[in-house]
């Protein structure tokens, strides 16, 4: 039995048009938000990174250390993984940016968020330690960059708003096609009827996660696997999990659906104004009728998920012509023709992963609400999480976008959250 | 009574596909089929209780296979359950069945693995009828934790009955992860057990105990679980605190959602004087819901607080909530507020087109503090009247950089006639540095009925407003200056004041609508023109090319002037179009001043370029040519650049070969890079080998990480 979530009577105070303006439309603030030069240290935000392997330190198009390395404004002091050797290398990777030997290392993440000195943490660990992590730090009065997908659960997006709200932090998700130019151009585009009234979406990205049965092997020395686990339920080590392979498994990621889809479902909801609510419905393929997983939302918009074929993406079928986007990129095609262009706007962009940690560390200045708002990052992690239940039960469910509620099926609620492994809660 | 037989179909190969193995998809199907075709007979021999006679019961295969699974194996084999439970959805029978025999192996002796299987399935489809089974694991050193998983999703007391009975036996995390459980059940019936835990006193319910306690009974909206947490003392302890803190705040927002105020106010009010920041927002929102009359003394308490996160904090609220009379309230008092306070709060009011807001603005600009004079600036873009504009003017001039660029901003921004007319006005009313200033905002509206008064403004006697003037004209000029502008042209000296007129000339005769008249005017003054003039008037005329001008330029090139053959160069290399070709490229190859032929070769690769698209290969094999030519880096770099226009697999070649050339090594790699991105789709294969042997070879992070992208983004297309 899981709780049921009451709308609280802030959500009717927040859905004013002010703040559905604050969440559909991004913050632009000016990059001399950061002024100019570099700060003096004792200005500067100093930022711990929690979690610096695959995506925090090596780089998937764009690491998060060097991206806020990057940034004038910023001082990175700290670091944390459970795996030494990710831990080292990131720390070494700060000290020679710094020219000092002061970076600090933790294996547990709590010993640095209790670091009064640091103002932020930037989090890349496996999305079951997201929730858990980003809530604790916005206790401690931290601001938060967490990557995406948002959280492994649906309760667990909405926790992590409230903690953000109710603790007045900035909490940024990593979906850094937010803070890209061409992107927002195109997404703002839509929303403003370029190709028509937007009809249908075909999102193209990999399928929901599976249960895991990698063989145990012995946990090596550098790696502290029960608290790699954290929250996750208990199974022996295997060096796949503990790298990027986490991903295909339920008990530690979405999959696909919450990997890319993250990214496309993202453009859907940004260009159909739907930022703060969601869907009505989701069918699974049922052989007959329904040949994809098939969401509908209230307006009638019809959006699919099909596995990738030729390219990942979302495309957008409209009265009048096409679209195609991707994390990072935008076509056009207008009724006729057959060739992708490029839309009006800005070009495709070679910002990488810093114009999204740089909204990030603006708004860690001016408290505004970032690019991808801790709710943006919510809903879109929503979205996904509905296709994975969808896919799972292999039944269609409804949806109450408003009250964040499966309406008539108890069964398919109690995949809105999971248990944790003790001691660890999220709520 | 007869099972119903759940739909089967191909749908539920899709449910799967994308994400399992093609083994795994092959058993899965089976595994449908099986179950689909069986489950209802075999679910009714169960009823019969005749298992003698009845036929092989489908899953006996996967229940086989699961009293002996462990981690490893592929879970191929345990398929026809997960197949057998997302069928019987709704099937009352059929999974009373299937809840049964997955009791029976948690109650065998299989492996762990195999126990972990079958606590997942419970979470998902276990009734009461798994609860006391799954509770007599519940201190299992290995399997509480997963069977504590599936109790805390089962519905019903029961479960909240048998997690409650345990705690007293459970140990250590144990005992906290079973607390948990009782909190996210939220089932008002633990508040008991829980709250005699928490007033125990037992040695074993230590602080982290009291802790997860404290959570769970915030969790459950029952009176005797509320006034628990609220009497808890935390005696000093942090981590107590911090929880009691915590779950307080929780049923202060269950209090506020129940329109329970007083009741929520309480509960704020008692950590108001909180040190935590992220506590003292948490309450200073809290309190403004719960007594939504202190709103504006407490943002004004917040926006005056030493803490410059809870200032920020406040004037967001603001700007996302308040409406128009708390906002009036909080600019009444805001000369009360220390400077930050007041900044802070004009800030967040900044885009508001209120009264009140103007006149905080306009008070704003007189401060002393240059931040405040700059945010009274900025408020005034959304907020200022064409009364305004002169005291913005006095600021467009004033020392203080971000003072001036908010002033400028607001000019900028603000609409309406009435304020292009003001504007107008302080030009012409105004001192040269206010001239200076103004002139490009004129410019950046397009204030139309401005361009006599900036025509006016190029024969003015300070150089810096004569060239503001031609730049804003260069925008704004339309064909009726054309004339005027070629006057003034001639008169110019060389410098950049002739370059400046040069280009408003040009953008002056590109308005005139019949293309072979628009050198008209230059060559109307270039009748009778004297050495000097004619050396001012060509390079414009050269811009604009045609017929006409072509004549007067090549009669210009042989003429005995130095300076005229010098302008005449400098026309050609400016023409518009590639008819000029052949006679620069001469002119770069023969030319016996150097000047001459470095005008000519940037010329030519210039309007080369301009036909990559028409005449791919003519170009390449022009650009080719020039760059042999070409001794200069900036004009290698240049060639280079016009390269990227030119997508063939040749241009690719050429730009690669001089990867390695240390002079240009970054514009060819940027060469490369561009015209790989330009032909993925036309030449896949020499688009990718070539960015494979660029992306090592930059030093800068920026084009490296592009040069990756773009390789990755083929990659996904299948390129």
């Amino acid at each position: 039995m899981i709780a049921q979530r009451t709308i609280r009577r802030r959500e009717f105070l927040g859905a004013g048009a002010a703040t559905v303006a604050a969440c559909c439309v991004p913050t632009i603030v000016p990059a001399t938000a950061l002024g100019f030069g570099r700060p003096a240290p004792s200005e500067r935000i100093t930022v711990g990174f929690i979690g610096v392997g695959w995506k925090g330190l090596q780089g998937c198009f764009g690491s998060l250390v060097h991206s806020f390395l990057a940034n004038a404004g910023c001082q990175a002091i700290a670091v944390c993984d459970v795996n030494s050797k990710f831990r080292d290398d990131a720390r070494q990777t700060i000290d020679a940016a710094n020219k000092n030997q002061d970076c600090r290392a933790y294996g547990d993440y709590r010993e640095l968020l209790a670091c009064d000195d640091i103002d932020a943490v930037a989090i890349a660990t496996p999305d079951h330690w997201h929730a858990r992590i980003t809530i604790d730090a916005c206790r401690q009065g931290k601001d938060v960059y967490c990557e995406k997908p948002l959280s492994l659960t649906i309760r667990e997006a909405r926790a992590m708003v409230d903690a953000g709200r109710q603790y007045g932090r900035v909490v940024q998700t990593g979906s850094q096609s937010r803070s890209y130019d061409n992107i927002r151009h195109a997404c703002e585009a839509l929303r403003a009827g370029a190709i028509g009234e937007i009809r249908e979406i075909h999102v193209s990205c990999g399928g929901p996660s599976v249960p895991c049965n990698l063989p145990g092997e012995p946990v090596p020395d550098h790696i502290d696997w029960e608290m790699w686990l954290g929250p996750a339920p208990w199974r022996p080590f295997h060096p796949v999990l503990a790298d990027k392979g986490f991903r295909a498994y339920r008990d530690y990621s979405g999959g696909g659906m919450t990997d890319w889809g993250c990214h496309h479902f993202d453009l859907a909801q940004w260009a159909l104004g739907t930022d703060h609510t969601g869907p009505i419905e989701i069918a699974p393929p049922d052989g007959k009728d329904v040949k994809y997983l098939t969401y509908r939302y209230a307006n009638g918009t019809v959006m699919t998920h099909e596995s990738p074929q030729a390219q990942q993406g979302v495309a957008f079928v409209g009265s009048e012509s096409d679209a195609w986007g991707h994390g990072m990129s935008a076509r056009w095609r207008k009724g006729g023709d057959t060739a992708w262009r490029l839309p009006p706007g800005p070009a495709d962009p070679i910002q990488g992963a810093k114009a999204h940690s740089d909204n990030f560390l603006a708004c860690v200045r001016s408290r505004q609400k970032p690019h991808a708002d801790v709710e943006i990052g919510c809903r879109t992690v929503t979205v996904c999480h509905l296709g994975n239940i969808a896919y799972w039960l292999n039944r269609p469910i409804k949806w109450d976008p408003q009250r964040e509620e499966i309406i008539g099926d108890e069964e398919a609620s109690r995949w809105l959250d999971r248990p944790k492994r003790e001691p660890w809660n999220i709520v | 009574m007869q099972a119903t037989q759940t739909k089967l179909g191909p749908g539920s190969w899709h449910a799967v596909r994308g994400v399992q193995t093609l083994a795994l998809r092959r058993t899965l199907w089976l595994g449908w089929v099986m179950a689909a075709a069986m489950l209802p007979v075999a679910l009714t021999s169960a009823q019969q209780d005749s298992p003698q006679s009845s036929p092989p019961d489908p899953l006996d295969g996967a229940f086989a296979a699961l009293a002996t699974h462990d981690w490893g194996p592929s879970l191929d084999a345990l398929a026809p359950i997960d197949v057998a439970i997302a069928m019987s959805h709704g099937n009352v029978d059929a999974r009373r069945y299937l809840e049964d025999r997955l009791l029976g192996v948690l109650q065998s002796d299989a492996p762990r693995a195999a126990k972990d299987f079958v606590c997942r399935k419970l979470s998902v489809i276990g009734t009461d009828r798994s609860v006391d089974a799954l509770g007599t694991l519940l201190d299992d050193p290995d399997l509480g934790q997963i069977v504590r998983g599936a109790l805390e999703t089962i519905p019903g007391e029961r479960a909240t009955q048998v997690l409650g009975a345990a705690l007293p036996r459970l140990k250590g995390p144990a005992r906290i992860g079973a607390i948990h459980s009782l909190g996210r059940r939220a089932d008002p019936l633990a508040a008991p057990i829980l709250v005699s835990q928490l007033q125990s006193g037992a040695p074993e319910v230590d602080e982290q105990v009291q802790s997860a306690i404290l959570s769970a009974l915030s969790h459950l909206d029952a009176p005797a679980a509320t006034s628990a947490v609220l009497a808890f003392d935390p005696s000093g302890s942090a981590v107590l605190r911090q929880g009691l803190i915590e779950a307080s705040l929780r049923i202060a927002h269950r209090s506020l959602d129940q329109g329970d105020l007083a009741g929520a106010a309480d509960v704020f009010h008692r950590w108001e004087g909180e040190a935590s920041e992220p506590v003292q927002c948490a309450v200073l929102v809290g309190l403004i819901e719960a007594e939504p009359a202190t709103a504006a003394p407490r943002l004004l308490q917040a926006l005056a607080a030493d803490n410059e996160r809870l200032r920020r904090f406040a004037a967001q609220y603001v700007r996302e909530h308040a409406v128009v009379g708390l906002m009036q309230q909080l600019v009444a008092d805001l000369p009360q507020l220390p400077l930050s306070g007041q900044i802070g709060l004009l800030e967040a009011l900044s885009d508001q087109n209120l009264p009140e807001v103007r006149g905080a603005a306009l008070a704003g600009l007189q401060a002393a503090d240059p931040r405040m004079r700059a945010t009274g600036a900025r408020a005034l873009a959304v907020s200022g009247q064409a009364d305004d504009v002169p005291q913005l003017v006095q600021h467009v001039v004033e020392d203080e950089p971000e003072v001036r660029g908010a002033a400028c901003e607001a000019l900028e921004k603000l609409p309406g006639a009435d304020i292009d007319a003001a504007i107008v006005k302080c030009v012409e009313d105004g001192t040269p540095q206010q001239q200076i200033a103004l002139v490009p905002i004129v410019a950046a509206r397009q204030i139309r009925d401005a361009d006599p008064m900036l025509f006016q403004l190029v024969g003015a006697a300070d150089e810096s407003v004569r060239l503001a003037a031609y730049s804003a004209l260069e925008t704004m000029a339309d064909a009726r200056f054309a004339t005027g502008l070629a006057e003034k042209l001639a008169a110019t000296s060389p410098g950049s004041e002739r370059e400046a007129a040069q280009r408003a000339l040009w953008r002056s005769c590109l308005q005139i609508e019949d293309s072979e008249e628009r050198g008209a005017p230059i060559l109307g003054k270039l009748q009778g023109a004297t050495t000097q003039e004619q050396a001012a008037l060509l390079p414009a005329l050269g811009l604009l090319g045609g017929t006409a001008a072509r004549k007067v330029v090549d009669a210009a090139l042989v003429s005995d002037h130095e300076l005229v053959r010098d302008a005449a160069v400098r026309a050609l290399s400016n023409w518009p179009d590639a008819s000029v070709a052949d006679e620069l490229m001469e002119i770069a190859r023969t030319a016996e001043q150097p000047s001459h032929r470095i005008w000519a070769l940037r010329g030519f690769a210039r309007v080369v370029g301009r036909e990559a698209k028409e005449k791919p290969q003519e170009t390449f094999l022009g650009l080719r040519d020039a760059l042999a030519l070409a001794t200069r880096l900036e004009d290698k770099q240049l060639i280079l650049s016009r390269l990227t226009a030119v997508r063939t697999p040749d241009a690719l070649a050429l730009a690669l070969s001089l990867r390695e050339d240390e002079s240009v090594q970054r514009e060819a790699i940027e060469a490369v890079a561009s015209l790989a991105e330009g032909m993925k789709d036309s030449y896949p294969k020499e688009s990718r080998a070539a960015l494979e042997q660029i992306v090592k070879l930059t030093p800068d992070p920026e084009l490296q990480l592009y040069i990756t992208k773009l390789l990755w983004n083929m990659q996904l297309k299948g390129n």
